[in-house]
């Protein structure tokens, strides 16, 4: 059985101008030990994935409307506040986008770190010390015990996201929901974290969806990849098949505007047009708009998904012989 | 050296605004005074003056020298405190100051009490029940309490809480029970602005990252409510309310006469019924140095309370 | 019933949206009409101010020894013909009400029109002069002016002159002025960074043309918010004056001092003093309320000192 299998969720944001469908329908797995890639544009409804996976829909707005969340064998749309709270930062973690704002800027570092240890595993005094100290130079903090007296506006961003990392991983959780953490750090900063992030996984055996926009990241980070487009899982494959046979013409068109290393390119080409409004979403498929290969029956009816190959999937009517 | 500079950044600068507050005060007093018209010995003389009476106050006070003369002199026994004797009491100012000070300052210290004890809870129980009834009504009661004259409430609590129903004395300083009223009204306006900065200072932190983060850490709502949301939010009402006690000094004049109160305040107003000279310069004078001195202390507090200022 | 815990957590993508609901930003959700209670509320307290003795039922100062402490209306023994009671004197509370509001409105209006004048003068000719040695002092001043307490000055001048409206005017004006301009000075400073701020010194026009034809419109918005939230603040002084008897003199009837008559009547009278309270509290309630609106729509950023 999977760790994580999340079948058919939807969650809604009510908003003035209608309900957006964030997430609609998406069905994914996460392995034990595995990191399963999601990418998309932003708004593609990715963060709202691990949101409504976490269970902290932005209130009073947010609704989950329906669908299974089965971690380590429990639905968690039927689990209870209270039990989602003890889940939250023992099982499941999360690593949000921006940590200059993601620690409380009043409390240490320390303080903040031994939060999760404190709560979940009940330590207290000297070993839950000790236990902070070992975290931080896990995640190659030096000086940990001086660190662990300062204030988040001290360290510097790269600084601050391992100190995020570390209270991620600090109750060694099953599942580590990465929601694009390198974004608002410079490339050799982000380098160094990637890297940490892969060590202490393998290290403590954490499955983990990472979150990005940015392809070249994930390909780097993940064993499988599942590429998102307004609200909707439209390919997922094993990393190598993502990169080497794209079946779906919005994973090939997010492929083909990367920046090969090999070779001078004048001009990358771009995808034109822009992802449908999500609170006005078109019948039919909804890359039609943009989408090199358009047929007529693209406009009148979403493809259901088909099967390329083995663990391969995509959402497109040319893998249809018909 | 985070010390030194915090003494230079904050406090000297404060420092110096608050002695030249106090200047411009004692100016604006003594030109009210001297200079516009009228002839502040007729103006401080009894109804039933003779002349002689009149010429020997002017000279007392020091009006037939010149204007300028007069004004080192007023300034000079500002600086050193030495305000006189009272002429309808017959004891010295300054003593008289300290004992009513003391007075005014227990009040002023159990209305503080009263803004933590009630205020905090209100605004932590409306931010996190927001947008339902409990909230609006919270908000509708400071509202109300923000536009109360504190003299109509004083009466109104007397006439319901101390006459009608007979639970606390109608007036005076005796005993515990004497502080709860004239304490509370104190309070009031204090315990609205806390309670709609706190709110709304809540409803923000509640929306940040780092409140979310705490969320997937698995922190349990009540301590996210009453550690990371209400320890970053208090810090700008704790700094605004300690500027807003400064303001408990000319509320309490209104407070302290109807509750019977012998404090500065009532001190202040029977000086200026009684025309008694000396004791007006004295005790305004004081309440003015101690608006800037709570000033003072309310910034370099706030000054403390934040990390980000205390460390760098 | 979807099980969705009510936790609320921030989403950058929302930020983009507008939200259903009031409270969250400010600028989301601004009546665009004012509040029916405030506007109701001034509109009677400034035709009262007008009109007051026309309205009045019966003379606001005149004694009627047969009805005197006459509760009101709602109150066993109360008559219609007296429908707030009467006073000690036998006077009518509803009349001394009406014609009371005359007071609080002159006053607040009067002291407020010259502090705002002061003030946006001062503001505007420090913003435009921002490094002449006389900006830095009048400002030094504004700053301590603004944390000295009214009701020390008003008492003062009362002792010293002797109660009267002017007294009372000049009090809250020497102190007023200093709020006003503290409060528009920053605008009036970012409007002297504009382009057409330097279009107009480069065209040659005059520095007090720029001034007054320039900056100053571009100031009105903020000093209209400035005023309405200064007005409760100004007539709650101005009662606590009348209160402390250091206000209009009698036989006016000021709200402030009626309340303070009523406090010898407390068992026998309740009506005396609080009535006229409940109406000090109404008007400032209804001027702070409309100044949060004004605010909203006009000038979200303010910040009253």
């Amino acid at each position: 059985m999977s760790l994580l299998e999340v079948e058919n969720l939807s969650s809604h944001l009510l908003t003035r101008r209608g309900t957006v469908k964030a997430v609609d329908g998406v069905s994914l797995r996460v392995e034990a030990g595995e990191t399963l890639g999601l990418v998309g544009e932003s708004g593609s409804g990715k963060s709202m994935t691990c949101l409504s996976i976490a269970r902290l829909l932005p209130w009073p707005v947010g609704r989950a409307v329906g669908g299974k969340i089965i971690f380590d064998g429990k639905d968690l749309m039927e689990a209870s506040e209270k039990e989602m709270s003890r889940m939250r930062g023992k099982e499941l973690a999360m690593i949000p986008q921006d940590p200059f704002s993601s620690l409380n800027p009043v409390f240490s570092i320390g303080n903040q770190l031994m939060e999760p240890l404190r709560i979940h595993l009940g330590m207290s005094g000297k070993p839950l010390q000790e236990r902070a100290r070992e975290l931080l130079s896990l995640v190659r903090i030096p000086e940990a015990g001086r660190r662990l007296n300062q204030y988040p506006h001290q360290l510097s961003g790269g600084m601050r996201q391992r100190v995020v990392g570390a209270m991620a991983a600090s109750c060694r959780p099953k599942l580590v929901l990465a929601d694009e953490p390198t974004t608002s750090l410079d490339v050799t900063t982000q380098a160094q974290f990637l890297y940490l992030l892969k060590s202490i996984q393998s290290e403590f055996g954490m499955g983990m969806i990472y979150v990005s926009h940015d392809l070249g990241v994930v390909a780097r980070v993940s064993d499988r990849v599942a590429v998102m487009y307004a609200g909707k899982i439209v390919e997922q494959a094993s990393a190598k098949d993502i990169f080497e046979r794209p079946a779906h013409p919005y994973t090939r068109a997010l492929l083909d505007s990367i920046a090969p290393v090999d070779r001078d390119v004048e001009r990358l080409p771009s995808i034109d047009g822009d992802p449908p409004e999500l609170y006005d979403i078109p019948v039919g498929c909804r890359f039609a708009n943009r989408c090199p290969h358009v047929m007529p029956k693209c406009r009148e009816l979403a493809p259901p998904p088909a099967k390329i190959g083995k663990d391969h999937v995509a959402d497109c009517w040319l893998h249809y012989a018909d | 050296m985070p010390k030194t500079n915090s003494l230079t950044t904050v406090i000297i600068p404060r420092l110096l605004q608050g002695a030249l507050t106090l200047l411009i005060f004692v100016t604006v007093v003594f030109v009210l005074m001297r200079m516009i018209g009228g002839d502040p010995a007729l103006a401080f003389a009894a109804p039933d003056a003779t002349a002689a009476e009149i010429e020997q106050l002017r000279a007392s006070m020091g009006l037939d020298e010149p204007i300028y003369v007069q004004y080192g002199i007023y300034l000079r026994d500002m600086i050193t405190g030495s305000f006189g004797t009272s002429v309808k009491v017959g004891r010295a100012v300054s003593d008289l100051i300290w004992e009513h000070t003391a007075n005014s300052l227990k009040l002023a210290v159990t209305a503080v009490l009263f803004s933590v004890v009630i205020a905090i809870p209100l605004g932590v129980l409306a931010a996190s029940n927001r947008f339902t009834g409990v909230d609006s009504s919270i908000r509708a009661i400071a509202v109300f309490a923000m536009a109360a004259p504190s003299f109509w409430l004083s009466i109104v609590l007397i006439q319901i809480v101390a006459v009608g129903w007979g639970l606390l004395p109608v007036a005076g300083m005796k005993g515990p029970a004497s502080y709860i009223l004239p304490g509370f009204v104190l309070a009031s306006l204090l315990i609205a602005s806390i309670v709609r900065l706190l709110r709304s200072g809540m409803l923000d932190v509640l929306n940040s990252e780092y409140v979310k983060l705490a969320r997937l850490k698995g922190v349990p709502e009540r301590q996210i409510i009453w550690k990371h949301a209400l320890r970053n939010a208090i810090i700008p009402v704790l700094g605004f309310s300690s500027v807003q006690i400064a303001t408990f000094i000319s509320g309490s004049v209104v407070i302290e006469i109807v509750f019977a109160w012998p404090g500065l305040g009532a001190l202040t107003y029977s000086a200026l019924t009684t025309r008694d000279f000396a004791l007006i310069q004295g005790t305004i004078t004081a309440a003015v140095f101690f608006t800037i001195v709570v000033n003072l202390l309310a910034d370099i507090f706030y000054s403390y309370l934040d990390p980000r200022i205390r460390v760098s | 019933m979807e099980k969705q815990s009510h936790i609320e957590v921030s989403y950058p993508f929302l930020k983009r949206l507008r939200l259903p609901f009031r409270g969250r930003s400010r600028r989301v959700s601004v009546r665009r009409f004012p509040p029916l209670f405030p506007a109701v509320i001034i509109l009677l307290a400034v035709v009262a101010a007008i009109f007051g003795e026309q309205l009045a039922p019966h003379s606001p100062v005149e004694p009627d020894f047969l009805n005197r402490l006459s509760p009101p209306v709602w109150v066993d023994g109360g008559m219609w013909k007296y429908p707030l009671g009467t006073d000690s004197l036998g006077r009518d509370v509803l009349s001394r009400i009406i014609v009371g509001s005359r007071i609080s409105m002159t006053v607040a209006v009067a002291a407020l029109g010259i502090a705002a004048l002061v003030g946006v003068a001062v503001a505007i000719a420090t913003a435009y002069y921002s490094r002449a040695w006389l900006s830095t002092v009048l400002l030094r001043i504004v700053d301590s002016l603004v944390p000295i307490p009214v009701i020390f000055i008003g008492l003062i001048i009362a002792a010293v002159y002797g109660p009267s409206m002017p007294a009372v005017v000049t009090s809250l004006a020497v102190i007023a002025w200093a709020r006003f301009c503290r409060g528009i000075r920053g605008d009036a400073l970012r409007i002297m960074e504009m382009d057409y701020v330097a279009m107009a010194k480069v065209e040659g026009c005059s520095s007090p043309y720029i001034m007054v034809r320039h900056v100053f419109p571009n100031l009105v918005n903020t000093l209209i918010v400035l005023f309405t939230l200064l007005a409760g603040w100004a007539i709650l002084v101005e009662a606590s004056l009348s209160f402390l008897g250091a206000g209009v003199p009698p036989p006016a009837p000021s709200w402030g001092r009626m309340v303070s008559s009523g406090q010898d009547h407390i068992i026998s009278g309740w009506w005396i003093s609080s009535v006229p309270g409940a109406a000090i509290l109404l008007v400032v309630l209804a001027f702070n309320q409309a100044g949060d609106w004004l605010r909203d729509r006009l000038d979200p950023n303010l910040e009253v000192a």
